[in-house]
């Protein structure tokens, strides 16, 4: 019960601080004349360390600039930079690290002025490519049902890039999978090589592995 | 009732951790806040697309001509340094047919192309944000320089790399050279959207495929400036901006009495009177050493482009009025 309070105090705490976060002033933002998308904490990128087979959370906050209520779609598109130099970059494709990343909240509802954080999960994979993996977390408006669709649609995007720790290892440790397979292999072996009980004479000290050869045979 | 208390107890929490946040926002000042001034400022970067009259652009008529000319503007309020592309997709061309649209009659986006008059790119109202540091020399004399020997001192102080307060610095743009901005505002690519984009009025077409890959075409781009030439045009510029400015509007006064302290010493330094202190302050002159890229901290300023859409007609098409969607996406690198 009392974890429950404390999950309970904590929660509170949380709606508190992203309620008080709404009203600061944007950081390192990129906006329309709308809406706004920025990483939380200040922070230039959204630039994750990630390790292989491991979630990682991080967060960005929209923002309506607007008198009036705004809809927001969140979602991460396949983004790739050409290393030329800022300018570069290209969107779509579903290749890259955009499969690793799920946000909380893809739709948001913001009421004039307001803003709102939205978290979003990074599972990277087992095996991680070498490098730097890129995707881009896409804001684009929701139009109102019932509203004709738009002949120019405005969306801003906020570049995350992710890589491993220097010097760390792109592969996972095995995970609890492989521990529970390779104890049932040792038990299979283990069986195998016991000695067989039935009848009598030699074949006493033949083991299973020895009479499944001899089938085998 | 120990529900209650937990509720309460769960508010209060709330409450503290809120408070705490509201500090750390910029509440009202008390005398316990400690003030710490973050390296980089942060700031805004906005994007607009516009017709050439500059109103939000929200339809495309390519009339007669067959071409629209737009305009997309990028405005970076104290912004830090880092790049962006400005990218352009665009959905097939869909007949209109009353209220909705006929998606059996389109004309492909590929059909769609863009390019640029003789000035692609412009750039105005540009200025840098810069954390100067200063050399600072005196020569002391009279009385005050009396005070400054029988203290032990000499009268002629020298005060080395004091960080000075942030300033901003407008600087000149010259369309010829502007490889010496703080953003370079890059041109965007010419080229027809070869794969369409299935945003906008191309969401409802039936043959849109579950995942796709428009093709997008930078409209603008703007990559952080690193040219020698940027740093020299800076430091004239503050030059400009402070020259004549005493040393004590240009460091704050506890940096500037700390270096001082440190260039004369600290016997010397607290044998002065507070009124001998603020003398020998006042005489400082202040020298701006050459600038660091580290030191241009974010810039503020106008970045424009005008590109145009072209819409190159198949003969097969039948008549009537066909609509599409050109999507525009700010991409903050």
């Amino acid at each position: 019960m009392r974890l429950r309070s404390l999950a309970a105090s904590a929660a509170l705490a949380v709606v508190a601080m992203v309620a008080a976060a709404g009203l600061a002033a944007p950081a390192h933002a990129i906006e329309t004349a709308e809406f706004g998308v920025a990483p939380t904490d200040g922070r230039q990128h959204l630039k994750e360390e990630v390790r292989p087979g491991r979630t990682t959370t991080d967060s960005v906050r929209v923002w309506n600039k607007t008198d009036h209520p705004v809809s927001v779609r969140l979602s991460v598109v396949g983004a790739s930079l050409d290393g030329t130099g800022a300018g570069s970059v290209r969107l779509g494709g579903t290749g890259g690290a955009m499969s690793w990343v799920r946000i909380s909240q893809p739709a948001i509802d913001l009421a004039p002025h307001a803003g709102q954080i939205v978290s979003f999960s990074v599972h990277a994979p087992r095996e991680l490519p070498p490098g730097t993996s890129t995707a881009a977390l896409v804001a684009e408006p929701i139009l109102p049902i019932g509203q004709q669709p738009a002949a120019v649609v405005q969306r801003v995007a906020v570049m995350a890039y992710f890589a491993a720790p220097a010097g760390s290892s792109l592969t996972a440790a095995l995970g609890w999978l492989a521990w529970v397979a390779a104890a049932a292999l040792a038990l299979v072996l283990v069986y195998a090589l016991a000695p067989v009980r039935r009848g009598a004479g030699p074949r006493r000290r033949v083991s299973r592995l020895a009479t499944l050869r001899f089938r085998v045979q | 009732m120990m529900r209650f208390r937990r509720c309460l107890a769960g508010v209060g929490a709330g409450a503290v951790l809120a408070a705490f946040a509201g500090v750390g926002m910029g509440g009202g000042a008390s005398a316990s806040q400690v003030t710490v001034a973050v390296n980089n400022p942060g700031g805004s970067r906005t994007l607009f697309v516009e017709d050439l009259l500059g109103q939000p652009l929200t339809t495309l008529d390519f009339g007669t001509t067959r071409a629209h000319p737009f305009r997309v503007r990028v405005v970076d309020t104290t912004m830090d340094r880092s790049g962006f592309a400005i990218l352009t997709s665009m959905s097939n061309l869909y007949k209109v047919s009353g209220n909705s649209f006929d998606f059996g009659n389109t004309i492909p986006s590929g059909n769609v192309s863009v390019d640029y008059p003789t000035t692609p790119v412009n750039a105005l109202s540009v200025a840098a944000i810069v954390e100067p540091v200063f050399n600072m020399t005196e020569t002391v004399t009279g009385p005050l320089c009396t005070a400054l020997t029988t203290a032990g001192g000499s009268c002629s102080i020298a005060l080395s790399a004091v960080n000075g307060l942030r300033q901003t610095a407008s600087l000149t743009v010259d369309l010829s050279k502007l490889l010496t901005l703080p953003i370079v505002p890059q041109v965007g690519d010419s080229g027809s959207f070869a794969s369409p984009d299935f945003n906008g009025i191309g969401a409802n077409d039936p043959s849109k495929p579950a995942s796709f890959t428009p093709t997008t075409v930078r409209v603008l781009g703007g990559g952080v400036g690193s040219d020698p030439a940027l740093l020299t045009d800076v430091k004239a510029a503050v030059q400009s901006l402070i020259a004549g400015s005493p040393a004590s509007s240009l460091v704050d006064s506890g940096t500037l009495t700390g270096a001082l302290r440190s260039a004369i010493g600290g016997p010397v330094y607290d044998a002065l009177t507070p009124t001998e202190v603020q003398q020998l302050v006042d005489g400082l002159q202040p020298t701006l050493t050459d600038f660091l890229a580290s030191q241009l901290v974010a810039q503020s300023g106008t970045y424009l482009s005008y590109p145009s859409l072209h819409v190159n007609v198949p003969t097969t098409a039948p008549a009537g009025n066909y609509q599409g969607t050109l999507v525009v996406t700010a991409v903050q690198l």
